[in-house]
């Protein structure tokens, strides 16, 4: 039988307001489970504005639930559209032009607090963020003291193992994958803008020979993720042995690079050298959406304008980490 | 003309937003003029003009619906049954990966992504009317609630909804 949705906010009546890593996120659902869920970012009201999503989310009682939803999650794109379907019957639209997102899901799958917080919500801000000011950027982030260091590197690099060892050497976890960075336009008039790195509080994905550094993950099983990769899923206060932080300002950027030979060395690079990383490894947007492509390219060029270097390191996690946070003192 | 169809990897484009669309036809569906942009000639219907044309149809006059079918070889599942859903100017028509269709009435345009184990068959009884009906709502007068019936009756099945 053909399953028929037609969601509207008529259907959906309970609401709620989120503040999501610089983005307003207009929730609708007919689910008092999901609104739950994403209490954590709940807000007062505000009037709606550039940073402004609509999320509608139908729970359907009669749909069958997905088994694995990490496994069992398709995601699709063409111009201005992206869509995902989760096992046979739930589906999601992301509408990049109208800034509006809706699905339709199981009881089972509204029920689960951990598909919202640790999956959904992140999926939704990396698809959606660029239309409102709010960059995914493929990077760790840490902060000391307020100030914030930006962790990028290629797939591979070993971001998440190092931003761990940060986080065990004088840094707070923000976020170990990827970061959203917002700018937010100076209050006293000046014209200014400040950038805010943002983390979700998103579990931290380490690979399966992390084992070799954090002994603790002996004994654990990884677990299979969207991009079909095995890691460990892990709360990241647990891991990090501390308090993990919701944003920071950022001050450094670090490139990691890994090397066959000890040692530990700091490069300089220039802010252009930093850009071209940024726009060479960011995901192609479509000609539909031109001023989403020039709002995250202004992001980019923001940020490379922080102080950045290449860091070169033979060493284990932890002492990368420590000449780290050494270099950070004095820089 | 033969249509090599090869596996898709680019890792700034992990939606597969920029496979190649190399074909252009004009079609003429439910009254409307299509220009179909597809990689896969086996997704034409029958009696279709192969055309250079990108944004119009062979007579020069202005496309009146935009359709972009993309062979997804990456994607071997089989078909399920169908979901719809609608969200105003937008409706999703969904048989699990292998057919993802999405209409746009303010664009004017029918977006899809047809797995590589849908063969020309399922295309033609399963997917091929879909297509049209989703043509008449990005085409048409403004969808009415019997549209609801409509939509069903493409895939030949009642509603839940």
């Amino acid at each position: 039988m053909t399953k028929l949705h037609s969601i509207d906010r008529a259907v959906l009546p309970l609401r709620a307001d989120l503040s999501i890593a610089g983005a307003h996120c207009a929730l609708a659902t007919n689910s008092e489970q999901i609104v739950a869920a994403m209490s954590r970012w709940s807000c007062s009201s505000p009037p709606p504005s550039d940073r402004t999503f609509v999320l509608d989310v139908f729970v359907d009682p009669n749909l069958p639930a997905t088994a694995d939803f990490k496994t069992e999650t398709h995601f699709r794109g063409l111009h201005h559209l992206v869509f995902a379907t989760i096992g046979s019957h739930e589906v999601f639209s992301f509408d990049l032009a109208r800034r509006h997102v809706a699905g339709v899901v199981s009881s089972m799958t509204a029920a689960s607090a951990g598909f919202w917080i640790s999956h959904w919500l992140p999926i939704t801000l990396g698809v959606m963020g660029t239309t409102v000011g709010v960059i995914p950027l493929h990077s760790a982030c840490l902060d000391r003291g307020g100030r914030g260091l930006l962790l990028a590197g290629v797939s591979g690099a070993g971001k998440s193992t190092l931003s761990v060892a940060l986080a065990r050497c004088g840094f707070s976890l923000v976020s170990d994958d990827w970061t959203y960075i917002s700018r937010n336009v100076d209050t006293a008039g000046t014209g200014a803008s400040r950038l805010i790195a943002h983390g979700l509080s998103a579990p931290v994905k380490l690979l399966p020979d992390a084992v070799r550094h954090f002994p603790e993950l002996n004994g654990r099983t990884p677990k299979l993720w969207f991009n079909g990769e095995l890691a460990f899923e892990l709360n990241a206060e647990e891991i990090c042995r501390g308090p993990q932080r919701a944003e920071s300002h950022p001050r450094w950027l670090i490139f990691l690079e890994r090397d066959s030979t000890r040692g530990c060395s700091f490069h300089c690079i220039t802010a252009a050298d930093a850009r071209q990383f940024f726009e060479s490894s960011a995901e192609r947007l479509p000609d539909q959406l031109p001023g989403t492509t020039a709002t995250r390219s202004a992001t980019l060029e923001a940020i490379a304008s922080c102080p950045a270097w290449r860091v070169r390191s033979g060493e284990p996690p932890e002492a990368t980490a420590q000449a780290i946070a050494n270099f950070c003192e004095r820089n | 003309m033969t249509t090599d169809l090869a596996s898709y990897c680019d890792p700034l484009d992990l939606l597969h937003r920029f496979v190649s669309t190399a074909f252009t036809i004009s079609l003429e569906i439910a009254k409307a003029n299509v220009v179909l942009q597809t990689n896969d000639l086996s997704l034409t219907p029958a009696n279709s003009t192969l055309s250079s044309a990108s944004a119009s149809d062979t007579n020069g006059h202005p496309a009146s619906c935009l359709w972009k079918i993309v062979r997804d070889v990456d994607v071997s599942n089989t078909l399920t049954e169908a979901s719809i859903v609608m969200l105003g100017n937008v409706i999703v028509y969904s048989m699990g990966p292998a057919c993802i269709v999405a209409a746009d009435r303010e664009y004017r345009e029918v977006l899809a992504f047809i797995g590589a184990s849908v063969d020309a068959r399922a295309y033609q009884d399963s997917i091929f009317p879909a297509l049209c009906r989703l043509t008449e709502f990005v085409t048409g007068p403004c969808l009415s609630h019997s549209a609801h019936a409509e939509l069903s009756a493409a895939v030949g099945d009642e509603c839940n909804a």
